[in-house]
């Protein structure tokens, strides 16, 4: 069975490519294009990682991940992987749990 | 698993802390200043009591030193006085005249005799014929008349010296001759009324130029008053007589900085006359047989005293002080002049410092901004450039291979680059705003046809975040002067920005149309709005609302910017009103061609 994989980014171009390179790599790819919906699909459970983008409209990667981490963490069997181009890797690991 | 709590401890504001010690520094030093200019004025009026009195004390010395000269040149010999009166008198008067610099003060002889009023009793000298003249008792010599009362030595309502002339008696014993004043006879004294004005003119006035300063020029006022009335004026600097019309005012009592007594016979002076040694009336004094002073005190209680050096009694008493006003006056002006350019020194110090922090600060805040600008663009320009090269990836890795979707990413190549064009080109328009870069030529334009224009631009990006722009048009709009590409521009900005900080589903209504001879283009969002903290500040470069930040929407903080020195150039106005969760109106007003 393909890991199934959810990607959240606001950005529609790199929505497309970056969808299409992880179907490539053999995932499942679902995509949310702001925090808010990204969160609520998330939360529902069911996928073994999910991308986020940090500078989200409505409520921004870090936030997403650490809701998250609070409502599934105990039995959690997905990773947060955070993507930015500008953020600083420091920032990144403090709201790591 | 693990958590971690990440403590946030208030950074100290060391700008604030330093800018604190130093105005508490100025303030001490305002203060010390004020103490130690205080003590400086404690002594400089010190100093400058110190020398008036001097002056003072020295005036009543001289005064009182001719007074008591002609005090003692009229003692005469009793037995001289029993032989020869008038030639005694005459002579010692002669011996006066010779010897001192104020003749004119003496007005008239008398030799009193006895208690009586009558011309029995008194005699007049007449001193050209050497006689003593049978006359009249002044009626003001009457209570200086000797009697079986002790009279004084001067009397300062005629004024008059009265020297005590007694009769004695000699006792002889073998060799030795005892001379005992007879204390029950009647009484003799030669009286010599003086004469004010010449007191004044040829005693007072000298003196006065001599410690004080010549009248005219002299820092100092002086008058002399009589001890037992005061409303009694001897003299007034100034050179006027007293009470003569624009005499200068009287010093009283209370606002002279000096007083000290004068118009008495001396002690010291006596002293210093005794002594052998070159001096005017000292010659003769050693030989003859006795000197008798009787003076009362002035006070009440009426004591017999004898006045020592120093002691600040006598008939007159001077009063001075400076010109310009009392003591305390000169001093406390003196002291607020020195205080108030200390203090405004400081304070001066105080603003400059208070300036540099400011400008300091304002340096610093425009570093930020400008640092969050470049971080900004460099973020706006990135992420179309990782759009492009993650396309390029997957084409050239080969992950999309069917036509349909190469020509999906073409388009998509080809949106991101116009992309990227139009935010070099608002950086560049910004940058050439700011240098002050002049715009295109004038030319009229067609304000519909722009706005038309950019809302059908906007409509693509619009329609994928599921945000409709509706145009409308009220009534026809004339064309306005203007740079076409900048007007374009800033009208781009608005309406990109009503787009972008709107939800999905929204509208944004674009009108245009003419209001008292301007036209008007107004666009309404539905968006987030913008704090009423913020809306003052959202046309400065660079800044960026709250609300915008917190939504994590992309920008630059440099559109309204843009549109400012759009609309500023143009000689329009930009109206932006807004309420925070429902939306923004901007409107701008430009003057149309004539």
């Amino acid at each position: 069975m393909m890991p199934k994989l959810l990607l959240v980014e606001d950005e529609a171009g790199l929505r497309l490519t970056l969808s299409d390179r992880l179907a490539s790599e053999g995932y499942a790819v679902e995509t949310a294009s702001d925090g808010q919906s990204g969160f609520e699909r998330a939360a529902r459970g069911g996928y073994d990682l999910v991308v986020l983008d940090v500078m989200l409209p409505r409520m921004n990667g870090f936030d997403v991940c650490r809701e998250l981490r609070r409502s599934i963490c105990p039995h959690a069997s997905s990773s947060c992987c955070g993507i930015s181009s500008n953020i600083a890797a420091r920032r990144c690991r403090a709201t790591s749990c | 698993m693990f958590s971690r709590t990440v403590k946030f401890v208030r950074r100290i504001s060391w700008p604030i802390v330093t800018a604190a010690v130093l105005l508490a520094l100025l303030a001490t030093l305002a203060t010390l200043q004020y103490r130690w200019l205080g003590d400086v004025s404690e002594a400089e009026r010190e100093r400058m009591r110190t020398s008036l009195r001097a002056r003072a004390s020295d005036f009543a010395e001289s005064f009182d030193a001719e007074l008591t000269r002609t005090y003692v040149a009229f003692h005469v010999d009793a037995d001289r006085l029993d032989a020869d009166a008038a030639g005694a008198i005459a002579d010692a008067f002669a011996r006066w005249q010779a010897s001192t610099s104020a003749p004119a003060i003496v007005k008239a002889i008398y030799l009193f005799d006895g208690a009586g009023d009558g011309p029995g009793h008194t005699q007049r000298l007449d001193a050209e014929h050497r006689t003593l003249v049978a006359s009249e008792r002044p009626a003001n010599l009457r209570t200086a008349s000797p009697g079986t009362e002790v009279f004084e030595a001067i009397d300062a309502r005629v004024p008059a010296l009265v020297v005590p002339a007694p009769r004695v008696t000699r006792i002889q014993d073998g060799h030795r001759f005892t001379i005992i004043t007879d204390p029950s006879a009647i009484s003799r004294a030669i009286v010599i009324v003086l004469d004010r004005d010449a007191l004044r003119t040829q005693l007072v006035e000298p003196l006065v130029a001599r410690y004080f300063g010549d009248a005219r020029s002299s820092e100092y006022v002086v008058s002399i008053v009589r001890r037992d009335d005061p409303a009694e004026i001897v003299f007034a600097s100034g050179g006027n007589a007293p009470g003569a019309p624009g005499a200068p005012a009287v010093v009283d009592a209370r606002s002279a900085d000096v007083t000290t007594g004068l118009f008495d016979v001396r002690l010291n002076e006596l002293n210093r006359l005794a002594a052998p040694g070159p001096g005017r009336g000292a010659a003769a004094l050693h030989e003859r047989m006795a000197i008798t002073i009787v003076r009362r005190a002035n006070g009440v209680d009426a004591k017999r005293i004898l006045m020592a050096a120093g002691d600040s009694q006598g008939a007159w008493q001077l009063r001075a002080r400076y010109r310009s006003g009392s003591l305390d006056a000169i001093v406390a002006r003196s002291r607020r002049r020195n205080l108030a350019i200390g203090l405004g020194v400081l304070g001066l110090l105080g603003a400059s410092f208070v300036l540099v922090i400011v400008s300091a600060q304002r340096q610093q805040r425009l570093a930020r901004q400008q640092m969050e600008f470049v971080a900004a663009v460099s973020h706006e320009l990135r992420t179309p450039l990782a759009v492009i090269r993650s396309a390029g990836e997957n084409l050239a890795d080969g992950v999309v291979e069917d036509g349909e979707q190469v020509k999906r990413y073409g388009a998509l190549i080809r949106a991101e680059g116009r992309r990227l064009t139009d935010m070099v080109e608002r950086v560049m328009q910004f940058a050439g705003i700011a240098s002050g870069a002049r715009a295109q030529p004038r030319a009229p334009v067609d304000i519909r046809a722009l706005v038309a224009d950019v809302v059908t631009a906007t409509g693509a990006d619009a329609r994928e975040r599921g945000i409709t722009v509706n145009m409308r048009q009220h009534g026809a709009v004339p064309p306005v002067v203007g740079d076409a590409d900048a007007l374009r521009s800033a009208v781009e900005n608005i309406v990109g920005n009503a787009v972008k900080y709107s939800p999905g589903g929204s509208v944004v209504d674009v009108s245009v149309g003419s209001e008292n001879g301007r036209a008007r283009i107004r666009v309404v969002d539905r968006g987030l709005g913008i704090d009423a903290a913020d809306l003052p500040h959202v046309v400065k470069p660079f800044y960026r609302g709250r609300r915008a930040v917190d939504a994590q929407i992309r920008g630059t903080g440099i559109g309204l910017s843009v549109v400012r020195s759009v609309v500023d150039d143009h000689g329009g106005e930009l109206l932006i009103a807004s309420r925070p969760g429902e939306g923004t109106t901007v409107d701008v007003l430009l003057d149309v061609a004539h």
